[in-house]
């Protein structure tokens, strides 16, 4: 039985999950996150919330 | 990585005027550094950071646009972000540079306010605007009157956004932050006195509670009991029922049923 519970906590969290983080849409507020490392970002910069007042470009790029 | 030109060029065109692009990859930073900064040069922003979760796709490159409030104006791919579209976007945004030569007799004024010193500009600006007899000068003065307005509109749109949303952290933090830029003028006190007051405030204090209590149990809420998940996001919620953190613990508490 608790088994069958957790089971469905796991369902109901993954279900959840897409409702509160389910990516940024058009419309919605960005969200925020702290950069770990960063190269050439105005000085003092360490999160996404500090470009409030300009308009932000968040691109996800990969080297491969 | 095939997007860099495209990227760059973006950045020598729009950056003076508030457009900034972070570039963000998971991947090691000695790989990012090797293969990006030192091989590509760019001048704009790259930033290591997993935020799969945050911003999904199911490709990459992608993109997302976000304008000076934070809300997300544009999603695809990074070539879709045309220099059309951005001359557009940053039309409405404060500039951060005086844009054209002005009366000598401003220099003082256009200098603090490019270095970001609004409320030294402010202040030079209206004794210049109030003792000026020759109808350019005036006219010039009135020029960057109306762009050290539109920063003062920024801040005040901030507060009344976090004030409408009950979210008086992010209220505070907008005085505080309209408060440093326009230090030393009429109005950057104003906006002290009232983070200074607000502060005090028990909405403030709830607002904090709440969001501090609710971000300590978040990342403990997947290993327990669905039960005590709740019952813990009940509490908060039921403690601090008005904050934006009460109102999330309240959502989240429904689903541990």
């Amino acid at each position: 039985m608790y088994r069958m519970g957790a089971f469905a906590l796991l369902l109901s969290l993954a279900l959840g999950a897409g409702v509160l983080h389910a990516g940024v849409e058009v419309g919605d507020q960005g969200a925020n996150f702290k950069f770990d490392k960063s190269w050439n970002v105005p000085q003092g910069f360490t999160e996404l919330d500090q470009y409030r007042g300009k308009v932000v470009m968040i691109e996800r790029w990969a080297t491969w | 990585m095939t997007g860099v030109p495209h990227l760059q060029e973006l950045t020598d065109k729009f950056r003076d005027k508030g457009f900034e692009i972070v570039a963000v990859s998971s991947e090691d930073a000695a790989l990012i550094q090797s293969k990006m900064i030192d091989a590509k040069k760019p001048t704009f922003g790259v930033v290591k950071a997993d935020i799969s979760k945050l911003y999904e796709t199911r490709g990459i490159p992608h993109s997302w646009v976000l304008d000076a409030d934070g809300k997300c104006i544009y999603k695809g791919h990074p070539s879709g972000v045309t220099a059309e579209k951005v001359t557009e976007w940053v039309a409405s945004l404060a500039p951060t540079k005086v844009d054209k030569e002005l009366a000598k007799e401003l220099n003082g004024a256009v200098k603090a306010f490019d270095k970001g010193e609004y409320g030294k500009s402010l202040n030079e600006t209206k004794i210049v605007a109030e003792s000026a007899t020759d109808e350019l000068v005036k006219a010039d003065a009135d020029y960057l009157m109306g762009l050290l307005n539109k920063h003062v509109n920024l801040t005040k749109n901030k507060v009344e956004g976090a004030s409408a949303a009950g979210d008086r952290v992010a209220q505070v933090k907008a005085l505080e932050e309209g408060a440093a830029k326009f230090k030393g003028s009429e109005i950057g006190g104003t906006w002290d006195t009232e983070a200074k007051e607000l502060k005090k405030s028990k909405e403030y204090k709830d607002c904090n509670s709440a969001a501090t209590d609710l971000e300590k149990l978040r990342p403990k809420l997947e290993d327990m009991k669905p039960a005590n998940a709740r019952k813990e996001l009940e509490k908060i919620a039921k403690k601090y029922p008005e904050t934006p953190a009460g109102k999330e613990a309240a959502e989240l508490a429904k689903r541990y049923n």
